[in-house]
């Protein structure tokens, strides 16, 4: 079920009016968890059994790992080998799936293609990286596992996050689903700028952009003319795509009185590499942190061989991004990519420019934020791309050599890039240098309101991070 | 609070404004009609080429028929004239109009009319239909075709919809008003900075972008994504389905101008978004062959054929030119016993 589907507006308001009036918190949350299973099953209910099983497996590993210290260890290395092997199984299935193909077709066997592909559970590495923090908070014993399971179920599957988060951590989610919660109006007034924009950035911006960039990211050999302005397009339309998703994900948890995560800090006016992921997926991007980068650097300061500091200091970066790479999907593309911000990271640190760095005047500024422009847009290409040759291969294509329609294509992408990304510069600085309740505000959120209603259409595509 | 009052007292202003200029522009009626206006402006080259030609046999289908069936080759092997009418993203409601208007209603019939479909597109009336309008039913559609408002474009739209596409102006006209801002977009950079016209830029779009110069994966994609829908639990219900679907309508109309009307399953190499073969699929084809057979109409299914193999293939649906000889042998050898046990 789409959050931006008829089918969602009316089990939301289903959901709204039998959780307010359940009163209880218990008949609440009981409430939320079948809506939770019953929203995330809702076109394979086979989705929802794996849920459910995965969730009792680390249910009892966590309470297991309370009651039996000694084996605490032992646990925790079969809830990894459970979560991860099972994300492993879905995701680099098809990443193999090829190179079986071919193996069967060598051996004389057809194989169809589309037999061999296993189709990823939505939101399979959004809930696994969920209960992975649950686990990992009570294997280090920062976090005193729950006791109710029906709580535990609720944090892993409840229903705004669990297709593609944001990734809230036991910490703060797990006390707000234990606390009484009562209907304040509050919940309202911050709830529906958060639904306004995020329809409005997913069925105006995004998905209208989205119609052109993917038919160029779909071409077989696409030249310098027509990749630059879609790769330009795929920066504006992931941005939309994935942070409307965020938007609507924490307005409707908000209706239900819940505080979750923000995810994005206008990511693109970022000046380093650190700063980018400090405001991008920010929610993946501090799991990352507190569970691969910081052990990772304990790990090799406290290492019984001296390593030199070069390693202990680029090691972490590199290995934390390429795992970013990994879990975005599988292929040597999202690898590139990863591995690319770990590079430019480690580049950044040695240059003396670490997470905190500000550089001095304002034209220091606009270079600064126009190289990270560059290597984020670039970074998008090869997130984009079906592969590096391909990717290459269009990068470094003479652009002279462009025929007229392929120039009249690029600046039709352009054009429509520009153009759909007017409005979120506009609210920026609206935001920026307005007051929240001014009538530039309403007279903007209620243009919006009027975009979607022109822009709904029947069939809204899915969200980009869905198959992440 | 005063956020939200602002928000509501401006939308409530904007709106009226917006659905004034709206109504102005397009001069459109308030309140709307619901559903796209049919005109009386119908097109008649199918109709004048089958009075021209009066050829024995008419395939008729979608880009299927165009690109995987060969006319003059199945023409020569089956002995009969034929002509093919391969219109790219049909499905059963222009199927339908253009058996009415230009086939039944055309001065000379054919003898046998062959449709070409896959699964359950024959009872499938909204299927490739924008609820907002249609250029393909524009095209083939009179006035008179109530049948299609209701069965393609009125079942498709909620309550919700219907209140909205009568009363809301900047609704019911947002595939004007989208189509306008695209033009604007798409015609007014290109001919500002490189004085390239609409048609320099509509040719560029079609050329640079077309399905040829695409990936397979693009494409399978694509297709995966327009036929979805064509395996729902609701869709492979063939008698829930039969009585809102052109279906009916289709045999009527051959029946009562004496065409014979048989209809071909073509084979599709993958199922959308699915390992294999839907499940409820062949309880949807028996339930066909069942009804087709107890109303005159003959059922054939190309997918039993082992010469229809993924290699010629160059996507789900379409084959290869080389696979188009293969294809069209196929659908010979298919229908010649049917045509001779017929003559």
């Amino acid at each position: 079920m789409n959050f931006t589907s008829l089918d969602f507006l009316i089990f939301f308001l289903v959901v709204f009016a039998l959780y307010w009036l359940a009163r209880e918190r218990r008949w609440q949350n009981a409430l939320l968890l079948a809506a939770s299973y019953l929203f995330y099953g809702w076109v394979h209910p086979w989705y929802a059994l794996m849920l459910g099983a995965s969730t009792l497996a680390d249910y009892f590993i966590a309470r297991g790992m309370t009651a039996r210290p000694e084996r605490k260890r032992g646990l925790l290395w079969l809830s990894l080998l459970i979560n991860l092997g099972v994300l492993g199984f879905f995701k680099y299935y098809n990443f193999f799936g090829p190179a079986l193909v071919s193996s069967l077709n060598s051996l004389g066997l057809e194989a169809d293609p589309l037999l061999v592909r296993i189709l990823l559970p939505a939101g399979l590495s959004f809930y696994t990286l969920k209960k992975l923090g649950y686990i990992l908070d009570v294997s280090n014993g920062t976090l005193k596992p729950t006791h109710t399971l029906l709580d535990f179920a609720l944090y892993v599957s409840f229903f705004p996050q669990i297709v593609a988060g944001p990734i809230d951590r036991p910490r703060s989610l797990l006390p707000q689903l234990e606390a009484t919660r009562v209907w304040k109006a509050e919940y309202f007034h911050r709830a529906w700028p958060l639904l306004v924009m995020g329809l409005f950035k997913k069925i105006v911006i995004a998905d209208t952009i989205s119609s052109i960039v993917s038919r160029v990211f779909g071409l077989n050999h696409p030249n310098l003319v027509l990749i630059l302005p879609a790769t330009l397009g795929f920066t504006l339309q992931i941005l939309a795509d994935f942070s409307a998703y965020t938007d609507l994900s924490r307005g409707i948890a908000l209706l239900l009185g819940f505080e979750t995560t923000e995810n994005f800090k206008n990511p693109y006016l970022s000046l380093s590499p650190t700063e980018f992921w400090n405001r991008w997926h920010i929610t993946l991007s501090t799991w990352l942190r507190d569970y691969v980068f910081f052990p990772l650097r304990r790990a090799l300061m406290r290492s019984k061989r001296a390593l030199p500091d070069w390693v202990i200091q680029s090691a972490p970066p590199l290995v934390t991004m390429l795992v970013s790479g990994i879990w975005h999907g599988a292929g040597w593309t999202f690898i590139a990519w990863g591995g690319m911000y770990g590079v430019l990271i480690v580049l950044y640190q040695l240059a003396g420019l670490r997470g905190e760095w500000k550089p001095q005047g304002r034209i220091k500024v606009f270079f600064a934020w126009l190289v990270m422009c560059t290597f984020i847009a670039f970074g998008w290409l090869l997130f984009r791309s079906h592969s590096l040759a391909w990717a290459f291969q269009a990068l470094f294509s003479n652009p002279f050599l462009s025929t007229l329609e392929e120039q009249a294509v690029g600046l039709t992408t352009l054009s429509l890039t520009i153009f759909y990304s007017a409005p979120l510069v506009i609210k920026l600085l609206m935001d920026r240098h307005l007051r929240p309740d001014s009538y530039f505000h309403a007279f903007y959120y209620a243009a919006a309101t009027l975009a979607v209603i022109i822009f709904l259409n029947a069939s809204t595509s899915d969200f980009i991070y869905f198959q992440f | 609070m005063q956020a939200f009052r602002n928000y509501l007292l401006t939308l409530l202003v904007t709106s009226v404004l917006v659905s004034v200029c709206v109504l102005q522009r397009y001069h459109a009626a308030y309140p709307g009609t619901v559903g796209p206006e049919l005109d009386d402006s119908i097109s008649t080259q199918y109709r004048d080429a089958i009075s021209s030609q009066q050829p024995e046999m008419v395939v008729l289908g979608d880009s299927m028929v165009q690109e995987n069936v060969d006319a003059e080759a199945l023409a020569s092997r089956l002995g009969r004239s034929v002509y093919s009418i391969g219109y790219p993203g049909s499905s059963s409601a222009v199927w339908y109009l253009i058996v009415r208007h230009e086939i039944a209603g055309a001065p000379v019939q054919p003898r046998t009319l062959v449709i070409l479909f896959r699964d359950t597109m024959l009872t499938q009336p909204s299927h490739r239909i924008s609820p907002f309008g249609d250029q393909a039913v524009d095209v083939f559609a009179s006035m008179d075709d109530s049948v299609v408002l209701e069965r393609a474009f009125l079942n498709q739209i909620n309550p919700l919809g219907r209140l909205m596409e009568a009363y809301v102006p900047f609704y019911s006209s947002q595939g004007a008003i989208q189509a306008e801002v695209s033009q604007a977009l798409r015609y007014g950079s290109a001919s500002w900075i490189m004085d390239c016209s609409r048609k320099c830029v509509d040719d560029g779009v079609l050329t640079v972008l077309g399905r040829s110069r695409m990936t397979s994966e693009t494409v399978h994609q694509e297709v995966v994504s327009v036929e979805g829908p064509l395996y729902s639990a609701r869709a492979l219900d063939f008698n829930a389905r039969l009585e809102e679907s052109f279906l009916p309508e289709i045999v009527r109309l051959c029946r009562e101008n004496n065409i014979e009307l048989i209809f071909v399953r073509s084979r599709k190499q993958y199922y959308a978004g699915m390992p294999g073969e839907p499940r409820g699929l062949q309880a949807y084809l028996g339930a066909l062959q069942e009804y087709l057979n107890a109303n005159g109409a003959a059922y054939l299914d190309m997918n039993g054929d082992p010469r229809l193999v993924p290699a010629i293939y160059t996507d789900p649906i379409h084959v290869s030119a080389q696979g188009r000889q293969v294809f069209t042998q196929v659908l010979t050898d298919l229908l010649a016993p049917l045509l001779s046990a017929s003559q």
